[in-house]
């Protein structure tokens, strides 16, 4: 009896089924977003009144520009900012790229194939990092394999793959992480696709090249997209690896913003904020690009999909 | 279906519900102390008020030895003479305790913070300073203090600025240099010895790039090395013109080495851990580095047996460091307790040992009643490095100024 008048009045006050699907939706998602934007977004708030000086510790709260100033003409931004972008464009591509291949390789394959590309998910970064200096550090065990082999003399004969001006090791790295996690996405894709598209294709007289290109690649095109997004804004902001495997010079914009907010200076606090800011505004900037670029692709898959 | 609707609903509810309430509690949670007055409070006081409770400690973690010493020994030390538990905060340099504090007193949390003790010293006890961010002054309070020479410029001063007692001694680091003595036969007494060491052995030298801590420490031994001695830099200014005229031989002389370094000066080990694992390694043979961890890599193996340490005289730096209690410590009292534990004979004897962590005592053992002075003589006899040798041409850290401007002069002149 309790039991059946608190539904009737919940009904009656809620009428949940009555509201509006889109107003539903977003009561439903309220939990989540919430406590991102509290958490976030309320951070994210405080970061801009320290970085316009409303808050400060020095006392002297006078609201300026000037640490946008100083950031924007901080000597290695051009640099570090390019670096990073370098580092991320070039990991997310080959890793999409391999990725791909080894799905098309893999995808008749059985379920091990699932389980192998789920090894390294749960390896932190950090691991990561310390397997790759044990590994191709001039003193690892690949230069002791090649000394014993004869091949080389001296550590210093090996070329130097951690720390490297060319950062060799943080794009190793990137790559061994993220293309088992592309691959894993794009095989399940792959094994949800309808394989009567391609079997048509190829009955119509396609070669396997146009039936990749034209039927194949276009059905993956969601995942890809939507993977290699997840893959480069990670390394866009990742700070820990380039900061344990990259170069001295540059640093990327992530490891500046580290040198920066861990200065010894207070005076030098709005600067490191306003620089974290910038950071995080070129990275979702980069993303509303991406996503508004490739919004058509989307549109035409799902109409295809309800068709 | 309805009935799985229901739950789920249930459920979200129920998890949002405690989502909140375990933010709320957090924001609510109680860890303050009565707080003490230092100008009447007794040491009985400070202990009364910090048995029971929790006290965390912000410091550097990059040591295994370090680590280890503060979670056993001083960790048991703390539970059972005074009943307190150790919360350890690990830190990759001490700059963030120095964030954490300053975020939460910009936040408003002048009282109950996170942090009730940090170890420290330069220019993070100088901005914490600098910026009233101290608890004290405390050391009046803390018995262990008799065991200490007062008039110690090393006890006194950290990097030139007074102490004034919001700061209590710690360790007794000196950053010396060693080598393999089993491929090195010289041994460079001077910065131009080290230069053409390096020129005849190209590859074999590396230091840390600054500014981590003990990369900014190789500055400023070049500082005084090249520049003819650390007197003229002492005092509590920094003085302007000087640094001016000198700064330029300090970049001479750092690009005129940096070809010879290891990978040719193209980068630089990113830590002070794996400028070490370099020297094990053997991929370099001659470091800048602080006596302790030379003890400790003889002591675990780590480094060759053939590894000796020595000092280039007038540059190698007496190195000490403190700790300190945030402004806002939620646990002020714990704090000092910890902080007399670390600075008490038992606790200096037990960090010198080489097998615990082979840290130098910073106390004064005259001070000492005669059993304790003869345990510290039997340390110092199974050091395995003649640590009156070693320390005797050192020289004190002057004002931290100096240190900030070697950082940005690296950063923008060596770098590139």
């Amino acid at each position: 009896m309790v039991g059946l008048t608190s539904k009737l009045s919940r009904q009656h006050l809620f009428q949940w089924r009555r509201w509006p699907t889109w107003a539903r939706a977003y009561l439903l998602l309220l939990p989540a977003v919430g406590m991102i934007g509290l958490l976030f977004g309320g951070g994210l708030i405080l970061a801009c009144l320290q970085s316009i000086g409303i808050i400060g510790i020095l006392g002297d709260t006078q609201p300026s520009l000037a640490a946008y100033g100083a950031a924007f003409s901080h000597p290695e931004l051009g640099r570090s900012l390019w670096l990073s972008f370098y580092l991320a464009m070039v990991a997310t591509g080959l890793s999409t790229v391999i990725s791909i291949g080894l799905a098309l390789l893999l995808r008749s394959a059985g379920r091990w194939t699932t389980i192998a590309c789920q090894i390294t998910l749960p390896i932190p970064h950090l691991v990561g990092v310390a397997g790759i200096l044990l590994l191709l550090s001039p003193s690892g065990f690949l230069a002791r394999l090649l000394m014993a082999l004869g091949w080389i003399q001296s550590d210093q004969d090996v070329p130097l793959l951690v720390n490297d001006p060319n950062n060799w090791g943080v794009l190793l790295h990137f790559l061994w992480k993220e293309i088992p996690f592309i691959t894993l996405i794009l095989l399940a894709v792959l094994r949800g696709m309808n394989p009567y598209y391609e079997h048509q294709a190829r009955a119509l007289g396609a070669n396997p090249w146009q039936c990749f290109w034209n039927v194949t690649l276009p059905m993956m095109k969601p995942g890809i997209l939507s993977a290699s997004l997840i893959v480069f804004s990670y390394i866009f902001a990742s700070f820990e690896v380039p900061f344990l495997l990259g170069s001295t010079r540059p640093r990327t914009l992530p490891v500046l913003v580290y040198r920066a907010f861990t200065d010894t200076d207070l005076g030098k606090r709005p600067e490191a904020v306003a620089l974290g800011l910038i950071l995080s505004g070129i990275s979702m900037a980069v993303l509303a690009l991406y996503l508004g670029l490739t919004a058509k692709s989307r549109q035409t898959y799902a109409e295809r999909g309800d068709s | 279906m309805s009935y799985r609707l229901l739950h789920r609903r249930q459920f979200l509810v129920l998890a949002t519900a405690a989502g909140l309430a375990t933010l709320t509690s957090n924001c609510n949670r109680q860890t303050a102390t009565p707080s003490l007055d230092l100008t009447t409070a007794s040491w009985d006081d400070v202990v009364a008020a910090a048995r029971g409770t929790t006290v965390r400690w912000a410091m550097w973690g990059g040591s295994d030895v370090t680590n280890t010493y503060a979670d056993q020994w001083v960790g048991d030390r703390l539970k059972t003479t005074y009943d307190i538990t150790l919360n350890r905060i690990p830190l990759n340099d001490t700059v963030e305790a120095v964030n954490k504090v300053v975020g939460e007193v910009q936040a408003g949390l002048t009282s109950g913070g996170d942090i009730d003790l940090i170890w420290i010293n330069g220019e993070n006890f100088r901005t914490m300073k600098q910026g009233n961010l101290l608890y004290g002054p405390f050391t009046d309070l803390l018995p262990a203090m008799a065991y200490y020479d007062l008039e110690d410029p090393a006890v006194l001063n950290d990097f030139g600025l007074p102490i004034d007692g919001y700061e209590a001694p710690y360790t007794g680091s000196y950053y010396i240099m060693a080598k393999d003595s089993s491929r090195v036969d010289a041994t460079p007494q001077s910065f131009a010895d080290l230069l053409d060491w390096a020129k005849a052995n190209p590859g074999r030298f590396a230091y840390v790039a600054p500014p981590a801590f003990d990369g900014s420490r190789f500055l400023l031994t070049v500082l005084y090395g090249v520049t003819g001695g650390y007197e003229q830099y002492a005092g509590a200014d920094f003085n302007e013109d000087l640094w001016e005229q000198n700064a330029p031989q300090v970049v001479a002389y750092l690009q005129e080495l940096k070809p010879y370094l290891w990978r040719g000066g193209d980068t630089y080990p990113p830590t002070q851990n794996r400028l070490h694992e370099l020297f094990a390694n053997g991929e370099i043979w001659m470091l800048p580095i602080f006596i302790s961890r030379v003890v400790e890599g003889l002591t675990t193996g780590q480094f060759p047996a053939s590894t000796t340490a020595f000092s280039l005289p007038g540059a190698s730096l007496n190195d000490p460091s403190f700790t300190a209690i945030p402004i806002n410590a939620g646990n002020p009292a714990g704090g000092m307790v910890l902080a007399n534990l670390l600075s008490s004979p038992e606790g200096q004897l037990e960090k010198f040992k080489p097998e615990v962590w082979g840290d130098p005592p910073l106390l004064d053992v005259e001070k000492l009643p005669p059993d304790l002075q003869a345990q510290f003589a039997q340390v110092t006899a199974d050091y395995g490095l003649p640590l009156q040798e070693l320390t005797e041409n050192t020289v004190p850290l002057v004002n931290a100024e100096y240190t900030t401007r070697l950082e940005q002069l690296w950063e923008t002149e060596v770098a590139g």
